[in-house]
């Protein structure tokens, strides 16, 4: 953990590193694309070449991994520190699946109201998010029995997920690349809701952050200082559900960034939410702008779906965790 | 002064409730430090938490300067009563900023800490004497340092009413008394104090009022001095309790284990 002096030379770095995986996204590519033709680009010079390119293809990609990255930071960083288990991410406890599974019965029933999406994932990831803790807490309420109800939510969704792109096959969002987790062919159209719902959550959950971190203190010194526990435990999950969900509605079920970047945060800013929250948001975003340029530049000209790169990663990650977690229950 | 009247509760179980405590009536009086004792498992640690209004009533009413308790709102109860708990969650933050969390309550949205709250976490802080462990991370402390810290946290609430379960755990001897004689002068200040200790001679030698409960019941309550003299602790705990008078004159207790003594509660008690 860093001191906290330097905390405004970080967050200075974190903001410098996002702009500056934001110009190498609209760079890299399968077309490379200059500096100076973006420049061009984004001012609306139509008759620069790769006005197509970055203002439908890139800039909506690059806004979508700053989006997404953020969203599922915060969303994994908010849900750890409600239920005081490090292990908690929207992947992990099934949230994903569950808004997966809304979306797609969103996208069968209503497929005229695209702008619904990221309340539909919202539906799914809260609702499970709601089951998961009813299930975890009826079954010890230790972080175990959470995680497993987790375990089972995610299996259970995915099931259910794979049902409805079994009879209604044509779906978007039974593709693949929804279930693996893509910034390809995203557009600013189905960005703009997103957008406001993640901007608002953010914001919403700073303002919280004085009262989640009492919350973190445990049910008993909380309640002793004053602290609606039942309220703001239930404010900060609709919070979670609502960025879970956004951050889903337009990328798929992009994995472990809920989970990985709430740890790498805390090392450096600690616990607090006043710095992790930022500080998550900054680094998600960073970490799935630079993956979605890996997942573009590894096999160019073909790209590898942002969330194999993502998961590639998280995977190992999560076995550290666990055995971390194993070691610290030993001592 | 806090009233507790027919008092019973406990913890709801996944099917139906578990009474821990069944009409159990007491008085904790203003400005004195009340004492409860009593067996594992005889329900201290859970009329604490009634008296805090963590555990809702049942049954029965407690009151606090006669208005009852479910009348008060979470930050009014806060603002009233400061509760230090058995065990803590131990935060990756620094003392002070644990301690200012115990300003919660004085906060309005969107939580801003004034200059009146970090001076009332300084004051908490001078008087545990742990001003030199303030830019300290918790973890980096020893079990004791953060109960201190702990306890700074529920003395920068500056209630009226303090409620500690179990504070002398992970202190050292030297630490314990420090602890008790920081009780005393909060008492003198005219804070009213109750906690619960298993040391048996520490009750019977720092409490105003000693209550004793068995099994979910008050079994005792008064000076404690008459209680160890009547023979309600041999009773309650199936020991033998000798008075020595220590060489200051203060009263010296010991305590052993007395076989013939049956360890269930007697009925005259109650």
């Amino acid at each position: 953990m860093i001191r906290e002096s330097r905390l405004p030379l970080f967050y200075l770095c974190a903001l410098a590193a996002v702009a500056l995986l934001v110009v190498l996204s609209l760079c890299a590519g399968a077309v490379r694309v200059s500096p100076g033709a973006i420049w061009s680009a984004v001012r609306g010079d139509t008759g620069c070449a790769a006005y197509k390119i970055v203002r439908f293809v890139r800039l909506p990609r690059a806004v979508a991994a700053v989006l997404c990255g953020a969203a599922l930071a915060s969303s994994g960083a908010i849900i750890q520190s409600v239920l005081r288990n490090p292990l908690g991410s929207p992947t992990v406890l099934g949230m994903n699946a569950g808004a997966c599974l809304f979306s797609m019965l969103c996208a069968v029933f209503v497929p005229f109201a695209p702008k619904i999406l990221p309340f539909a994932a919202f539906a799914g990831a809260f609702v499970t998010l709601l089951l998961v803790c009813a299930l975890g807490k009826k079954a010890g309420g230790s972080r175990s029995s959470v995680l497993l109800a987790g375990i089972a939510a995610n299996t259970f969704f995915t099931a259910l997920a794979d049902v409805v792109t079994v009879f209604v096959p044509d779906t978007i969002y039974g593709r693949t690349a929804f279930k693996i987790g893509s910034l390809a062919g995203v557009q600013f159209s189905v960005l703009a809701p997103a957008a406001a719902v993640i901007a608002l959550a953010v914001v919403a959950a700073f303002f919280l952050r004085n009262e989640l971190d009492v919350l973190a203190l445990g049910d008993e010194t909380a309640q002793s200082v004053g602290l609606s526990v039942g309220a703001v435990r239930f404010c900060a999950l609709v919070l979670a559900a609502l960025l879970c969900g956004a951050g889903i509605s337009f990328a798929g079920l992009v994995g472990f960034v809920g989970l990985i970047v709430p740890h790498g945060a805390r090392v450096i800013v600690g616990n607090e939410m006043r710095h992790l929250l930022p500080a998550s948001v900054l680094l998600g975003a960073a970490l799935v702008l630079l993956c979605d340029v890996i997942s573009r530049v590894l096999f160019a000209p073909f790209e590898v779906p942002v969330g194999i790169v993502l998961s590639l990663i998280g995977g190992p990650f999560f076995v550290v965790l666990l055995l971390k977690e194993r070691r610290a229950r030993h001592d | 002064m806090i009233e507790v009247h027919e008092l019973t509760t406990g913890y709801a179980k996944p099917r139906g409730k578990n009474a821990v405590l069944t009409s159990v009536s007491c008085t904790i009086p203003a400005r004195c430090i009340t004492v409860l004792v009593g067996p594992n498992g005889s329900g201290k640690s859970t009329l604490l938490r009634a008296i805090c209004g963590f555990l809702p009533a049942w049954a029965g009413t407690v009151t606090v300067d006669g208005c009852p308790l479910s009348a008060y709102t979470p930050v009014q109860r806060a603002q009233k009563i400061a509760f230090l708990a058995q065990r803590h969650i131990v935060p990756d933050c620094t003392v002070r900023r644990l301690v200012l969390h115990g300003r919660f309550p004085y906060t309005r949205f969107p939580r801003q800490y004034r200059a009146d709250d970090v001076a009332a976490v300084q004051d908490a802080l001078d008087m545990l004497g742990i001003a030199d462990l303030a830019e300290k991370n918790l973890r980096a402390l020893s079990g004791g340092q953060q109960q201190k810290a702990y306890l700074a946290m529920a003395l920068a609430q500056q209630t009226p009413v303090l409620v500690l379960d179990e504070p002398l755990t992970f202190l050292d001897i030297r630490q314990q008394i420090d602890l008790m004689q920081t009780l005393g002068r909060l008492r003198a200040q005219g804070k009213t104090i109750v906690l619960v200790v298993h040391d048996l001679h520490t009750a019977l030698t720092v409490a105003d009022t000693l209550i004793v409960l068995c099994a979910g019941n008050v079994v005792a309550q008064g000076n404690p001095a008459v209680i160890a003299g009547d023979g309600t602790i041999d009773r309650v705990f199936a020991v033998r309790t000798q008075k020595i008078d220590g060489a200051d004159g203060a009263p010296l207790y010991t305590f052993c284990a007395d076989g013939a003594v049956s360890s269930r509660p007697q009925t005259e008690l109650v």
